[in-house]
C-alpha cells in the first residue's frame, strides 16, 4: 500500500492526467514526445534528438549532448459514435479531452548515458451517455498507466550503442457499467435446477436496475531495451523491446447502487420459492434485498488483472537528402496475450469474464523531417495502425478499428538551449461494426452479436520543451 | 393461471443452457426480404391483443406467433420484426385435439415455458398482449392483465414498449376483448369472475384515443436524448376495426341443437346428455357459446340448455353462454359504434383503416367457416381458417388480414407492398 501511495503521488505530479482517450493499438498510446509523434511515430530507427529516446530507443540516449530534458503534454480530443441498427439511434462518445504528459531526463558523457523518464504507453478512456444502450458493457472505462523508467546506454562501437533499463509501472483501472435486470437470476429458480432469468419472464434486455463500478490500482515491473547503429553516414537503424507488465488489481473496490425501474408486476406471479408476488407490486421493492448488506449487490472487494503487452519496434532512417531525414518503422504489439478480463468479487456478486481474444497487431510508421533555416524543423508523418481487436470484440469498452494517422509538426528554437516542438495529429478511420452486449461464449460470432456501427476519429495536439545543456 | 413452480420444473431441460445466453442482438426476428419503403417502415410496431400476438387454439408459442398477420405484414415490407417468442410447446401450449382437448406437448392450461432466450431483446416489434382491452395499451397493469402481460411487456405498457422501438409505422388492433368476453359468456353486464361486460362506447373511444395520442405524442416527445439522435418519428399506421364477435365461430345457432347428430356431438363434449328447455324452439335466433359444453362438463352449469333468460327462474340458465336477439343487437351496434370512431380517427390521423368484418363474413358466406362446428373433427371443427378455440384465426385467416392491411396501406400511402405470396408462417 505504501509503495502505491508513493507512486500514486508521483503519478499525480508527473502526469497530471495520465489516461488518454485515443489508442495507438488497442489501449496502447504513442503520444510520447512531440517530435516522434510528428514523424508518424517512427522514432526507433531514426530517433529524435531529445530525451524521449529513453522510450523510443533507449540506446540512442548516447547520441544526446550533455544534459537533456524533454517535457510535454498531448491534448487528445476523441470523437466517435455508435449507430444502432434497429432504431437508428446515434450515441456519441462523450469522453472529455485528455492530457497525458511525458517527462524525460538524460545525461550523456563519453560512451555512457544515464537517464530516466515517465510516460504513458497504455491508457484508455471511453465514456458514453448515461442512457447509452451499450452501458451494460461499459458506461465509462478508464485505464491510466504510467511507466517510470531508468536508463543506461553505452556506445560499444563507433556509431553503435545499446541501452535499457527497468520499468516500474503504476496503473489505475476503473469500469462503470449498468446492470441489466433481464440477465439476473430470478431468486429461488436456481435451487430448482435451472436458473430462470428475469428476461425469460419478459423483462426487456437493457432494463437498468443497478449501476456498478470497480476501481483498483497496482504496480508492476518490466524493462525496456534498445539498440541503435549508424550503418553508413546516411543510414541508421534501431530496434527496441518493451516487456510485458502484469498488473493485478487485487484490492479493487466494487460499489453498487440501485436504479429505479418503476415497473410493477401486472398479475400475480408465483415464485419457485412458493411465494407469490401480488399484482401491482413494484418490482423495485422485490429487488431491494439485492442491495442490502450481504446481498449480491452490496459494496464489496474485487480483483482483476490486465497484462500490458510487450511491444517491439524496428526502424531505419535515411539522411542522404539535403537537410532531410526520412524514417520508417515497423512496430509490433503482443496483444494476443490479452484473451480475457476476469473480474472476481469477494462478496456474492457473480464473477465476470469479459472475453477479449485480441490478436497481435502491427503498425507501419513513416516520417520526414526537414531542417529549415534558423534551426527550424518541419516534420510530417503518416502511419497505418492495425487494430488488435477482432470483429467480435468491438464493444463500448474499446470500439477499436484500423486507423490512419496523419501528422504535421514543427520544432522552433527558443534560446540556444531550449526549443519548442508542436505537432498536430489527425486520426482517421473507416468505422466498424460492433456490439453493445457482452460476449458470454466463444461460440457467439460477430454476426450474431454486432448490432451497430462505431466510428472513431481524433485530433491530437502535442507540445514539448526540449532543453540541452 | 400459470404456476411458476410447475413451469420451472417442466422448462428446466429446455432452458438450462440457454437461459444465460439471451442477449439483445440475436432476438427472435422474422427474416424479411429487401425493404419496400425503408423510411416509412424503418421501425414497425404492432399493438393489439391475442390475434396480433399470434394466440391460437387457446395457446401461444413461437410458431403461432410467427403466423400473426403483423409478422406477415413486416415480412412483406421487409422490416425487422422482433417477437416476444414463447418457447415451445407454449405458454400455454395450444390445444392440438379439439375432441380430447389435449395440448401440444402434453401440457395443460397452466403450463408455461417462458420466453425463448434469444427473444430477450431491447427492441420488440410485436408488443400485443393476449387479453388486452382498449384500456390496456397505455397501462402496465389493468384488470385484464395476466401473466402474458408480464412475459411480453416486462412491466411496461404496450405503448411504452412500442416507443422503445422508436417506431416509424404502427398498427393497432385493439377492442375485440371489450366485447368478446361478454359475447362468449352471454353476460353483457359486468359479472364478477365471469364477464367484464361490454365496454361502454364512450369509455372505449376515450381509451382508444388515449392509446393513439400516447403513441403519437410519445414518439414525438421522446425526442433525441442528449448526445444521441434518432430517425424521424411515427410517419404512418393502420388502425384495424373491432370484430363483430357475434360472428365468432365459437357461437353457434341454438337451433342447431335440434339436429340429432350435432346434439349428440355436443353432449359428448359436455360429458353427459343434455336437455333442451322449452325456451329453445325451432325458431330461436339465439346463439349458444360452445363454452357451455365445458361448463356442463365441469359441473359449473346444470346439463340443461335454455335459449332465453329465465329459462330456469332465479338462475343464469338461458342467459349465461347464450346470446339472445336483443343481446346480439346490442353487440352489433356497439361494435359498429366502436368502428365508426376508429375509422374516423384513422382519417383524422392520416392512418389507413381496415375493417376485418367483411373478411369474416366472407368466410362465413363461403362456408370456409362452418355455420355450426363440425364436432366430428378433432383438428378443424371451425374450418381451416379458425383455430381450435373457435375464436382465434389460423394462418390462412391471418394471411387475409395481412392482405387487407397491405392493400389499405398501399392505397393510403402510395406504397407498393406485394400482397401476394404472403408466407403462411414467417420464417
Amino acid at each position: 500500500m505504501q509503495r502505491r501511495l508513493v507512486l500514486g503521488t508521483l503519478t499525480a505530479m508527473v502526469c497530471v492526467a495520465g489516461a488518454s482517450g485515443v489508442r495507438a493499438q488497442g489501449f496502447g498510446l504513442n503520444e510520447i514526445g512531440t517530435c516522434a509523434v510528428a514523424r508518424g511515430h517512427s522514432g526507433t530507427g531514426a530517433p529524435c534528438r531529445d530525451a524521449s529516446v529513453i522510450y523510443w530507443n533507449p540506446a540512442a540516449a548516447t547520441l544526446l549532448p550533455g544534459f537533456s530534458m524533454y517535457v510535454g503534454v498531448a491534448a487528445i480530443d476523441l470523437g466517435g459514435s455508435f449507430t444502432h441498427d434497429s432504431t437508428g439511434r446515434v450515441d456519441d462518445n462523450t469522453v472529455a479531452t485528455r492530457w497525458p504528459l511525458h517527462l524525460f531526463m538524460n545525461y550523456a558523457r563519453g560512451r555512457w548515458a544515464f537517464g530516466a523518464g515517465a510516460y504513458v504507453p497504455y491508457g484508455l478512456t471511453t465514456q458514453w451517455n448515461a442512457d447509452f444502450p451499450g452501458r451494460f458493457v461499459a458506461q465509462r472505462a478508464s485505464l491510466t498507466s504510467v511507466y517510470f523508467q531508468g536508463n543506461v546506454a553505452y556506445a560499444f562501437a563507433p556509431g553503435w550503442s545499446v541501452g535499457g533499463g527497468p520499468v516500474v509501472g503504476y496503473s489505475q483501472v476503473s469500469l462503470r457499467q449498468s446492470i441489466d435486470l433481464s440477465q439476473q437470476i430470478v431468486p429461488g429458480s436456481a435451487a430448482l435446477g435451472t436458473p430462470i432469468t428475469f428476461g425469460l419472464l419478459g423483462i426487456p434486455f437493457g432494463t437498468e436496475f443497478a449501476r456498478g463500478a470497480i476501481e483498483g490500482s497496482d504496480v508492476a515491473y518490466g524493462f525496456n531495451v534498445g539498440i541503435h547503429g549508424q550503418i553508413t553516414p546516411t543510414i541508421e537503424v534501431g530496434a527496441r523491446y518493451l516487456s510485458k507488465l502484469e498488473f493485478s488489481y487485487d484490492d479493487a473496490k466494487a460499489t453498487f447502487e440501485q436504479v429505479a425501474t418503476a415497473r410493477v408486476i401486472p398479475a400475480p406471479l408465483p415464485l419457485p420459492t412458493g411465494d407469490t408476488i401480488p399484482a401491482g407490486t413494484p418490482l423495485d421493492a422485490v429487488l431491494a434485498a439485492q442491495f442490502a448488506p450481504g446481498g449480491p449487490l452490496s459494496n464489496q472487494g474485487a480483483s482483476t488483472s490486465i497484462h500490458h503487452p510487450a511491444q517491439a519496434e524496428v526502424g531505419i532512417g535515411y539522411s542522404g537528402l539535403p537537410r532531410t531525414k526520412l524514417s520508417f518503422d515497423v512496430a509490433w504489439v503482443d496483444w494476443s496475450a490479452f484473451k480475457e478480463l476476469d473480474i472476481n468479487f469477494a462478496g456474492a456478486a457473480p464473477d465476470q469474464r469479459l472475453i477479449q481474444d485480441y490478436e497481435d497487431s502491427w503498425s507501419f510508421r513513416s516520417g520526414i523531417e526537414y531542417a529549415f533555416p534558423r534551426q527550424i524543423m518541419g516534420r510530417a508523418g503518416f502511419n497505418f495502425v492495425q487494430t488488435p481487436v477482432p470483429d467480435v470484440t468491438v464493444s463500448p469498452i474499446l470500439p477499436d478499428m484500423d486507423r490512419y494517422n496523419l501528422t504535421l509538426g514543427v520544432g522552433v528554437p527558443v534560446t540556444d538551449h531550449l526549443s519548442l516542438d508542436a505537432t498536430y495529429l489527425r486520426v482517421e478511420s473507416q468505422g466498424r461494426r460492433g456490439r453493445i452486449v457482452e460476449r458470454t461464449s466463444r461460440a457467439q460470432t460477430a454476426a450474431e452479436l454486432n448490432s451497430g456501427f462505431y466510428t472513431l476519429d481524433a485530433n491530437v495536439w502535442s507540445f514539448s520543451l526540449n532543453a540541452h545543456f | 393461471m400459470f404456476r411458476l413452480s410447475t413451469i420451472v420444473r417442466t422448462a428446466t431441460a429446455v432452458l438450462a443452457v440457454a437461459a444465460l445466453a439471451g442477449c439483445d442482438d440475436s432476438p427472435e426476428l422474422v427474416n424479411a426480404p429487401p425493404p419496400v419503403n425503408p423510411e416509412l417502415f424503418a421501425s414497425y410496431v404492432a399493438l393489439g391483443n391475442s390475434i396480433t400476438a399470434g394466440f391460437q387454439s387457446a395457446g401461444i408459442n413461437d410458431s403461432t406467433q410467427r403466423e400473426s398477420y403483423a409478422a406477415m405484414f413486416a415480412f412483406q415490407v421487409g422490416t425487422r420484426f422482433a417477437i416476444p417468442a414463447l418457447a415451445e410447446p407454449g405458454c400455454p401450449p395450444p390445444i392440438d385435439n379439439f375432441q380430447l382437448q389435449t395440448r401440444l406437448g402434453g401440457g395443460n392450461g397452466s403450463t408455461c415455458f417462458f420466453r425463448t432466450p434469444n427473444s430477450v431483446t431491447q427492441v420488440l416489434n410485436n408488443v400485443a398482449v393476449p387479453g388486452a382491452t382498449a384500456a390496456d395499451p397505455t397501462s402496465s397493469a389493468t384488470s385484464a392483465s395476466n401473466q402474458l402481460t408480464l412475459f411480453i411487456l416486462g412491466g411496461e405498457s404496450q405503448v411504452e414498449r412500442a416507443l422503445d422501438a422508436r417506431p416509424t409505422f404502427a398498427s393497432v388492433w385493439i377492442g375485440n376483448n371489450d366485447v368478446l368476453e361478454a359475447a362468449i359468456s352471454g353476460l353483457l353486464t359486468p359479472t364478477p369472475g365471469v364477464s367484464r361486460g361490454v365496454t361502454p362506447v364512450n369509455t372505449f373511444t376515450a381509451e382508444y384515443d388515449k392509446t393513439i395520442d400516447a403513441l403519437l405524442q410519445g414518439a414525438d416527445a421522446a425526442g433525441d436524448p442528449p448526445g444521441a439522435h434518432a430517425r424521424s418519428h411515427l410517419q404512418g399506421g393502420v388502425l384495424i376495426g373491432v370484430v363483430d364477435v357475434t360472428n365468432a365461430p365459437i357461437l353457434f345457432p341454438a337451433v342447431a341443437l335440434f339436429n340429432a347428430q350435432f346434439k349428440a356431438g355436443f353432449d359428448i363434449a359436455a360429458g353427459e346428455t343434455t336437455t333442451l328447455l322449452p325456451s329453445c324452439t325451432v325458431t330461436t335466433t339465439s346463439l349458444i357459446s360452445f363454452q357451455l359444453a365445458a361448463a356442463i362438463r365441469s359441473g359449473d352449469h346444470p346439463p340443461v340448455i335454455g335459449c332465453e333468460p329465465n329459462s330456469v327462474p332465479n338462475t343464469l340458465v338461458g342467459d349465461i353462454f347464450v346470446l339472445d336477439a336483443t343481446e346480439q343487437a346490442t353487440l352489433h351496434s356497439t361494435v359498429a359504434a366502436y368502428n365508426a370512431h376508429i375509422e374516423a380517427l384513422a382519417t383524422e390521423k392520416n392512418f389507413a383503416f381496415v375493417d376485418p368484418n367483411p373478411i369474416l363474413i366472407g368466410l362465413r358466406t363461403s362456408g370456409d367457416i362452418p355455420a355450426v362446428p363440425n364436432l366430428a373433427s378433432a383438428t378443424e371443427p371451425f374450418g381451416a381458417f379458425v383455430s381450435l378455440d373457435g375464436v382465434h384465426p389460423r394462418a390462412p385467416a391471418h394471411q387475409l388480414v395481412a392482405k387487407a392491411m397491405i392493400d389499405a396501406v398501399n392505397t393510403k400511402y402510395g406504397t407498393n407492398i406485394p400482397d401476394t405470396d404472403i408466407p403462411r408462417i414467417v420464417p
